[in-house]
């Protein structure tokens, strides 16, 4: 019995170890396959390529998240950002993504950002 | 996702976005309660810089970023250790995306940060320099141009010529163009700021060029644009590294 409660324990621990440090995202308060949580990574995603226009990395980390869905989540998640007034930096970052991937709609033009003048491609 | 990806992630959109806060919540929400969010960060930090990770100019970008968010907080990493030795605050972010050339542009007035009164024999006082003779046949190349963003030194153009082994080397002449003009300057003439160290301010909307006149190649066009430092909009700023070719 002792045994087993010792087993249980290491083994709790090194889960929580292999969370905390490294490995597959989770174990936190707020579930990864969660839409709130992947609107907030398509955020992220889109917020970083506003700034480096990188669209290759964009794109990897939205298959990471939606996989083949990824355009169809990402029009989507505008659509319903835009009909909830959902933060409008937000709204434009998702916008400057959908129109590098050359997915923009009547619906996002007004949320274009400019581009610096000296953006990288 | 990998929890390395996801914290790259969060410290990349802080970068971005300064927004403290929200970057603590992203992280605190997805990691076990009880560990500190800047915690986690440092050792991600750590994890990734014990990769290839850091061999990607613009993966060395965003590792730096959560470098900057955890050290903000206080927290040390073995990152700190890994990441490449350079000297100063030169950050190398290797641009292989050359920018368009310059272009019609308004002219501005070269604006050169006001320095010190100091000859060039700041050179031959550093016993680290290499002989006149020496420099007069090497050739430099652009090793590293990146921009930062530094609410405290907006639109510079922060310039080190370094030897291989990251000796600054002084004295060294440096020319900027831009449609219309031109304005050299000397590495050297700050040593507080490093032998191998020169400054240049440049105006937002205008498109530069930087060389060491007769010894480099043109580095790609750059210019200054907005950008957000700790929540703070302020203008970019751009280092610039060249190196001996051999």
């Amino acid at each position: 019995m002792l045994l087993a409660g010792l087993l249980a324990g290491s083994l709790a621990g090194w889960l929580l170890g292999q969370l905390a440090s490294g490995g597959a995202l989770g174990g936190g308060r707020i579930d990864p396959q969660s839409q709130q949580f992947r609107d907030d990574l398509l955020v992220m995603i889109a917020t970083t390529y506003s700034d480096d226009r990188n669209l290759p990395t964009a794109w990897r980390r939205m298959r990471q998240v939606a996989g083949n869905s990824s355009v169809a989540m990402l029009h989507a998640t505008i659509e319903r950002f835009i009909a909830n007034s959902r933060n409008v930096q937000d709204i434009r970052h998702l916008v400057a993504l959908a129109e590098g991937l050359g997915r923009l709609t009547p619906a996002m033009q007004p949320f274009l950002l400019p581009v610096p003048a000296d953006a990288g491609p | 996702m990998r929890s390395e990806e996801y914290a790259a992630l969060v410290a990349q959109a802080w970068s971005v976005d300064g927004d403290r806060a929200r970057a603590r919540e992203r992280l605190a929400a997805a990691i076990p309660t009880g560990i500190d969010a800047a915690r986690h960060m440092a050792e991600m930090a750590c994890r990734l810089a014990s990769t290839d990770y850091v061999n990607d100019p613009g993966d060395l970008r965003i590792l730096r970023s959560m470098q900057n968010f955890y050290q903000m907080e206080g927290q040390r990493s073995c990152a700190d250790t890994l990441l490449p030795a350079l000297d100063n605050e030169a950050v190398l972010l290797l641009d292989s995306s050359p920018s368009p050339r310059p272009s019609a542009t308004p002219v501005p007035p070269p604006s050169k940060t006001p320095l010190p009164t100091l000859t060039l024999a700041t050179r031959s006082a550093s016993t680290s320099q290499p002989t006149p003779g020496e420099t007069s046949v090497r050739r430099f190349e652009l090793a590293g141009l990146g921009v930062f963003c530094d609410a405290d030194r907006p639109a510079k153009l922060a310039v080190y010529v370094q030897e291989r082994d990251g000796r600054g080397i002084a004295a060294m002449a440096l020319r900027v163009r831009w449609q219309g003009g031109e304005d050299r300057f000397f590495s050297g003439l700050r040593p507080e700021r490093g032998q191998g160290f020169a400054d240049f301010t440049i105006e937002p909307g205008v498109q530069y060029v930087l060389d060491m006149p007769g010894l480099s190649d043109d580095s790609p066009a750059f210019g200054s644009a907005e950008c957000v430092d700790a929540g703070v909009r302020t203008m970019r700023s751009w280092r610039a590294l060249f190196r001996p070719v051999n």
